[in-house]
């Protein structure tokens, strides 16, 4: 009886710890988002386990979604299910599938309202067994923003919310805010600038160039020099 | 002599006596060919219904020697199974059950077929195929099933005529292969039957005694509309139908609730579960969910809660390091429980590919909890085994598709053209978009089976700004719209 006791006494001592401290709970490992330009720019280049990530994008097209789904599979690991809460039902499957998305783990809720959205995110992110939760928010107040944050802490996973530009001014609890922008370009393979707005325990205000593929997947590190370099000796050389 | 009445224009015979056999006259030959064989034929035409009943009657028979005994699964089963576990001490061992209850049918006129095995399909598979009486040792399932035909693993027609055309002819050849190709090269059904068979997967025999639904009623003195004590109500229900579940080992699987009224019509509040559950805090949690959600027509004075799916409880042995998962999962199916019961089952969806080629019909959201006739089914989802096979098979073959499709295209303007070409620019949403790359056309052409052909040429297109869309030319009129983006 003592040593459940104390073991309980123990539990309660590192939660209040870790509410003290704002870090997270040391149950769950960090995770990689395996695109290593991303994981760089994290404090120790991994993410901690039950997390919100924060994406804010001017304009749709901007490369959002296929960023968060790359991360969200990361974080759902070998056997986690994702969850995509899609109210706007615009979420297509068979480009989620191109991305290396596996479709018989995931679920995807179409809610009705905006409020249900809200609950389907919180309660997804509090379940043990989903790796990863996106969708689209385009309004959320402190205190649900504070609710998501322990349900991710609950959970383990990563909650990964998109939101409009407009609401970088709001409040946030998410350990991780990125600003993504598109960059213009002729190639197949998209580009997208990556800028960290706030990295709990991180540096803000460092950015990434990626290039993603959509038909495979693939993401790496663009060099806006390097390719400024090539298409100008490429000038030269047509001449 | 029987015939079968559902092959309605050339009924053939289905079975037939040992003096019909002998004059030629075998299982498939059409009716007109029998009669001319032998004019004063007796002919019964069959009735699947009335042959069940009979199986019931039987059963309730062989109930002196198991306490579970049911009848095979299928439209029209054909024998009965029986569990006797724990039975045949009370009659000196399972030779002498298996002599007793043979010789008891024997006496009523029945011709016996009887097989004792480790297995549901290994007993199916010798009563019908071996010499019987048939008592396996335990423990021998693979060695007596081996040199049987591969028609004992009761597999459907298409399975058997492939495997036949492959050669395989006996269930040791069909073990000799390599397991994991079995699933791709002759269906899941092929590996499912053979593992029921060698007790690799459960079979159980469902009983065919009707045992009553769990349900409970409560009538109130004076009709009431308060929440609070209807929630109060409902949770003394749940306890009740919750108990009976706990005694008989049973999960349920969708509860109905019927609020009634003095005038109106019963308001039905329906519960579905992923997977059979027994955990009354679940249940009531479902439940109020449910009431919360519910309008009442006028103050209730009544309330009924019934049970109208249950199964057996499935449960698993965990080994420790797949203990987080288990755990994981239970949280997962009550996860999509409470999520399908709140924002209803349509809401809560896994998605499917479909070799489509109009996008809007190339994937389907099937709700995780299906609604059923015979029931609510939930599928979770698979294991990484299961998954790898169905995963490459179902991989569509395009090229552009964006993350983000309306269902519905939006119409845009397009101010500048090339002709016959992709737009230069467009304007969306007030917004003007200049466009500095294109990729296709991709024509689709397709739907006329829908009655609403569609003639489309889809381009996807790099804006000024970076962002990527997904645009088409509607053929039959020339206009343009955005069907969706590459976010």
């Amino acid at each position: 009886m003592s040593s459940v006791r104390s073991q309980v006494l123990a539990d309660l001592a590192q939660r209040i710890q870790e509410i003290e401290t704002s870090c997270h709970s040391r149950r769950q490992s960090p995770l990689s988002f395996g695109l290593a330009a991303l994981d760089e720019l994290l404090p120790e280049g991994r993410l901690p386990a039950g997390s919100l990530v924060e994406l804010f994008s001017a304009a749709e097209g901007a490369g959002a979604w296929t960023l968060a789904l790359l991360m969200a599979k990361q974080a759902c690991g070998e056997w986690k299910v994702l969850v995509v809460v899609d109210g706007q039902r615009c979420f297509y499957p068979p480009a989620a599938a191109k991305l290396g998305i596996d479709l018989d783990r995931s679920i995807v809720v179409r809610p009705q309202r905006q409020r249900d959205a809200f609950l389907a995110t919180n309660q997804s992110l509090r379940c043990s067994a989903v790796g990863a939760v996106v969708g689209w928010h385009d309004e959320l107040r402190t205190l649900d923003a504070r609710r998501l944050q322990l349900a991710a802490e609950v959970g383990g996973g990563v909650g990964f919310l998109l939101r409009p530009l407009g609401a970088l001014r709001a409040p946030s609890f998410a350990g991780l805010r990125l600003l993504i922008a598109p960059i213009a370009s002729v190639d197949a393979a998209r580009r997208i600038r990556v800028e960290v707005v706030r990295c709990r325990g991180g540096r803000n205000g460092q950015s990434v160039v990626l290039e993603i593929n959509n038909e495979t997947g693939h993401v790496r590190p663009f060099s806006e020099m390097a390719s400024a370099t090539a298409s100008a000796r490429a000038a030269r050389a047509s001449g | 002599m029987l015939s079968d009445s559902s092959a309605a224009r050339r009924p053939q015979i289905i079975l037939c006596s040992e003096r019909a056999t002998r004059l030629g006259i075998r299982p498939g030959l059409p009716i007109a060919e029998a009669v001319a064989i032998a004019p004063d034929l007796c002919i019964r035409e069959e009735d699947a219904e009335k042959d069940r009943r009979l199986l019931e009657r039987l059963a309730e028979r062989i109930g002196r020697y198991s306490p579970l005994v049911g009848l095979e699964d299928g439209p029209s089963p054909q024998s009965l199974l029986a569990d006797i576990t724990g039975c045949a001490p009370l009659f000196h061992g399972e030779d002498r059950l298996m002599e007793k209850a043979a010789g008891e049918l024997r006496e009523n006129g029945w011709t016996v077929r009887i097989a004792i095995t480790d297995t549901v399909g290994a007993s199916w598979a010798l009563a019908h195929y071996a010499k019987t009486p048939c008592l396996m040792p335990p423990s021998e399932t693979g060695k007596f099933l081996r040199p049987l035909p591969i028609a004992a693993l009761r597999l459907p027609d298409e399975s058997l005529h492939l495997l036949s055309e492959l050669g395989i002819d006996h269930i040791g050849q069909l073990l000799a292969l390599p397991r994991t190709e079995i699933p791709a090269r002759f269906g899941a059904e092929v590996l499912r039957r053979l593992d029921q068979a060698l007790g690799r997967l459960p079979e159980v025999v469902l009983p065919c005694r009707t045992m009553p639904e769990p349900q409970a009623f409560y009538c109130f003195e004076y009709a009431t509309d308060r929440f609070d004590v209807l929630k109060s109500v409902l949770k003394q229900l749940a306890e009740q139908i919750h108990a009976v579940l706990l005694t008989r080992q049973w999960g349920a699987r969708q509860i109905e609730c019927c609020l009634y009224y003095e005038t109106a019509p019963p308001s039905k509040l329906e519960v579905s579960l992923v997977r059979p559950c027994n955990s009354l805090q679940h249940l009531t949690g479902l439940l109020r969910t449910r009431l919360e959600q519910a309008q009442l027509v006028e103050p209730v004075c009544a309330v009924g809660l019934r049970v109208m799916t249950a199964e057996p409880l499935l449960d698993h042995q965990t080994d420790f390091l797949g203990l987080d998962q288990a755990q994981a999962f239970q949280e997962l199916s009550a996860l999509i429980d409470r999520l399908s019961n709140r924002l209803g089952r349509n809401a809560v969806t896994r998605p499917a590919l479909i070799p489509d080629p109009q996008p809007e019909y190339a994937c389907h959201f099937n709700p995780v909890i299906q609604a059923e006739n015979e029931g609510a089914r939930g599928r979770l989802p698979k294991s990484p085994r299961l998954r790898k096979s169905q995963a490459a098979a179902s991989l569509p073959s395009f090229t552009h598709r964006p993350l983000r499709l309306w269902p519905t295209p939006t119409r845009i303007e397009v101010i500048r053209v090339i002709p016959g070409g992709p737009p230069r620019l467009f304007r969306w949403a007030g917004t003007e978009y200049h466009v500095i790359h294109t990729w296709g056309p991709e024509r689709i052409e397709t739907g006329w089976w829908r009655g609403q052909d569609v003639h489309r040429d889809y381009y996807m297109v790099t804006t000024h700004v970076g962002t990527r869309f997904w645009l088409f030319l509607r053929r039959d009129d020339g206009r343009w719209f955005l069907h969706g983006c590459f976010d």
